[in-house]
């Protein structure tokens, strides 16, 4: 079944089609979340939200932009979302911490993130760049990842923040210096 | 001399530094997709069919009930002790001047 016809189908409640985009979309969603949100069961949550999402408002999908160009879009807001909210969970904990509570969420985002596809050679050094990854600001690090993690060309990253490819060309270049900064910093911190 | 060692040192400290950073900027190079569980497809099925979503916990119409609740009470709380404050001013004000006229023929008392 081609995309429109999937569309057409899901609007009318058809679960056979909402099971075929699941089955072509899956992995893409889960992916690009695991890549944004750096943990396993946050990614998996994240994927079932989106194809949640996709189920009910799929009626208002009207076809300005490319379906998988929408459901990238659900996929970045519902892992940004989740980001947000765990800042303000961890800034809580902080505040817990100072009256000596443990900071267990704190401890938790210490642990280093392995990514299940990167090759075994690189999978230190990858761990290393995710830390870094995390401390770019949102739109930096959403670019980073679309493009390297799920391997997407800077048109559709444009298409899938609503915004030009020079922008997105501009975000890559900021992320880049910022990483090399970041990078530089702990190396010199841990070869000492 | 000793200070070009240290720069030659320096400088290929920088190099193997650069290196290193480029080595790792490149550690995502040909990453393969993460694949999700073959059963989240039941799982959104599951959730869809409106089983709940996640242990029972504060959900957000509950939330927003308990602090309406609590603005509330406490302004409740302000308005009893505003009207208090005031009766009670009104109350201490009648029986000083009561207290005034009726002790009026008392002399002061000098010790």
């Amino acid at each position: 079944m081609d995309l429109p016809g999937i569309v057409i189908k899901l609007r009318e409640g058809d679960e056979q089609a909402f099971r075929e985009l699941f089955n072509q979309y899956r992995d893409r969603v889960f992916n690009t979340a695991l890549g944004l949100l750096q943990q396993h069961e946050n990614a998996e949550d994240t994927t079932q939200e989106v194809f949640i999402e996709i189920h009910r408002s799929v009626a208002n999908f009207r076809g300005e932009c490319g379906l998988s160009t929408w459901i990238y879009r659900i996929t970045v807001s519902k892992s940004l979302e989740l980001i947000r909210s765990g800042r303000r969970k961890k800034r809580y904990a902080t505040v817990l911490s100072l009256f000596g509570y443990e900071d267990r969420l704190h401890l938790a985002a210490e642990a280093p993130f392995y990514h299940p596809g990167v090759r075994l050679e690189n999978k230190e050094r990858a761990a290393i760049l995710f830390k870094a990854i995390e401390k770019l600001p949102l739109n930096q690090r959403t670019a980073f990842i679309l493009h390297k993690v799920e391997g997407l060309s800077h048109p559709e990253i444009a298409a899938i923040l609503s915004t030009t490819v020079s922008a997105v060309e501009s975000l890559m270049v900021r992320a880049r210096k910022n990483l090399r900064n970041l990078l530089s910093d702990y190396y010199e911190k841990n070869e000492k | 001399m000793n200070t070009g060692i240290k720069l030659q040192k320096h400088q290929t400290d920088m190099k193997t530094n650069k290196t290193v950073i480029d080595q790792t900027l490149e550690s995502l190079d040909g990453i393969d997709r993460a694949t999700a569980d073959a059963d989240l497809y039941f799982r959104v099925q599951a959730r869809l069919a409106g089983a709940p979503r996640r242990p029972a916990g504060i959900t957000r119409p509950l939330y927003w009930s308990v602090a309406a609740g609590l603005t509330l009470l406490i302004g409740m709380n302000f308005f009893a002790a505003f009207t208090h404050y005031e009766d009670q001013i009104k109350s201490s004000s009648s029986s000083s001047a009561m207290a005034t006229d009726y002790f009026s023929y008392l002399e002061p008392i000098n010790l």
